[in-house]
């Protein structure tokens, strides 16, 4: 009984966090589409949305789970997995609050890390494989990112300069419209996945599933739609960082980048070294900004964006941790169910504070006031 | 004391050769797609340029027909490695 409660929690625990991961990674595909007008911003989201969908069901091979060389397989729990979860939740929630692209994914695995690290101590925690798949892949994905973006803005720049603004500008915006296409279809086939090999872990390991078994029809269906419905509400406030916040983009620089990052993250990822969707959608926005004469990159929203990047791992991990605490401190199943509510709670709050500054589909296009705009900091004066 | 045994792989921390793969095949295939669509754009500007003779319409024809069908052979191969990677 016990088991079958704690089965549900993190099975919805684990759609929760599939939607945040769509709706904080929306920016990474869109950001440049909307900042540039090539699609109205809901049709945006939409279209992205529709090809999440599409990539979730493109590839049903499960990546390996998101523990595997991170943690020690054999001492995963479902209240480690449950804990992981609400770590990485609280941190979505909060970068979004701040409107920061921070990556989903670093997020899960440091909620998880802090969770088994609060759990079987240092020993469970492969930190050689944390540096391996998650340090260094974190400082090259932006860096690689940023010089593909850069030469490409150049040269695009070059191929039309005798082309005239109009004629260029449409161009420009096709090709974005594909490249953001492109760029949905990679991470509904990379991120749903994840979500659904947590699942599929918590099915196995409360004996549903044999080891072997393939992933459930529902599994794939409630992970598509789930992803793809946290994209189509839009992080709009981590669009709006990346459409404006970083630097002015226009329809040749939005180009530049997402067939960019589309670029990086497939070869990357066919080449056996998948990059952050996140690190690499903002590298290429920072790229196209330091190629282009005159444009001025705001450093210091870069900076914050990058100290975000910094404490996503320890931040999740140490909420991840202290799930896990509050998880051991009752019997039965009463943790897990404390755990569950201090989440609604704290994303209830959040959403509530939101409020006073609504960033949404109309207002996400206002020009950006001062390099001071973001929301973290009018929210900060507002309290 | 935990009885966890983890077995580091042997794996390198950075693997220099995948990532001079990544980056040089991120460098040339990402520049060259933007450069190609872009000459397509500039050939569809050509090609209904005011005042463009038939030979300039020709080629602006031909150089978007040719850039199309380079991108579009190098987005069928991105959907390829899609299916295939997951």
């Amino acid at each position: 009984m016990n088991n079958t409660l704690i089965l549900i929690l993190v099975v919805a625990t684990a759609l929760a966090f599939d939607f945040t991961n769509g709706f904080h990674d929306t920016a990474n595909s869109v950001a440049p589409t909307i900042a540039t007008g090539a699609l109205k911003p809901r049709t945006a989201v939409a279209f992205s949305a529709i090809l999440n969908v599409v990539g979730a069901f493109l590839s049903l091979k499960v990546a390996a789970t998101i523990a595997s060389s991170i943690v020690d397989q054999t001492s995963v729990t479902l209240a480690i997995v449950f804990a992981g979860l609400a770590g990485a939740i609280a941190w979505n929630i909060t970068t979004w609050f701040f409107g920061l692209p921070s990556s989903s994914s670093h997020a899960l695995i440091g909620g998880v890390v802090g969770a088994m690290f609060a759990s079987v101590g240092s020993a469970g925690v492969l930190w050689h494989g944390i540096a391996a798949k998650v340090f260094v892949p974190g400082i090259i994905a932006p860096l690689v990112a940023l010089l593909v973006a850069g030469i490409a803005t150049v040269v695009s720049r070059a191929a039309t300069s005798r082309v005239d603004d109009s004629a260029r500008t449409i161009g420009m915006r096709v090709g974005q419209i594909g490249a953001s296409g492109l760029q949905s279809i990679a991470h509904g086939t990379n991120d749903a996945q994840k979500t659904m090999g947590v699942i599929t872990l918590a099915l196995v390991a409360n004996g549903t599933l044999t080891a072997d078994a393939a992933v459930p029809g529902w599994v794939i269906w409630t992970c598509a739609l789930a992803m793809a419905l946290g994209t189509f509400i839009g992080g709009w406030r981590i669009i709006r960082t990346m459409g404006h916040g970083l630097t002015h983009i226009d329809p040749t620089q939005g180009f530049a980048a997402q067939m960019s990052s589309s670029v990086v993250l497939l070869t990357s990822s066919h080449l056996g070294l998948p990059l952050s969707t996140t690190y690499v959608a903002t590298g290429s926005v920072v790229g196209t900004g330091i190629a282009t004469r005159g444009r001025k990159v705001h450093w210091n929203v870069a900076g914050r964006v990058v100290a975000a990047w910094l404490i996503t791992l320890p931040a999740a991990g140490l909420v991840g941790a202290a799930m896990y605490g509050i998880e051991s401190l009752f019997s039965n199943s009463f943790g897990e169910i404390a755990v569950a509510i201090l989440l609604a709670a704290y994303a209830t709050g959040i959403f509530l504070r939101s409020r006073r500054q609504v960033v949404d589909h109309t207002n996400v296009n206002e020009p950006w006031k001062s390099e001071l705009e973001e929301p973290a900091v009018t929210a900060v004066a507002a309290a | 004391m935990p009885t966890a045994t983890p077995v580091v792989p042997p794996t390198p921390l950075i693997d220099w050769h995948v990532l001079g793969q990544v980056l040089l095949a991120s460098v040339s295939i990402g520049v060259a797609l933007v450069t190609l669509f872009s000459l397509g754009v500039a050939s569809l500007s050509v090609s209904r340029g005011q005042g463009a003779s038939g030979s300039l319409r020709f080629f602006g024809r031909l150089g978007v027909a040719v850039s199309t069908l380079l991108v579009a052979s190098v987005l069928v191969w991105g959907f390829y490695i899609i299916t295939q990677k997951g």
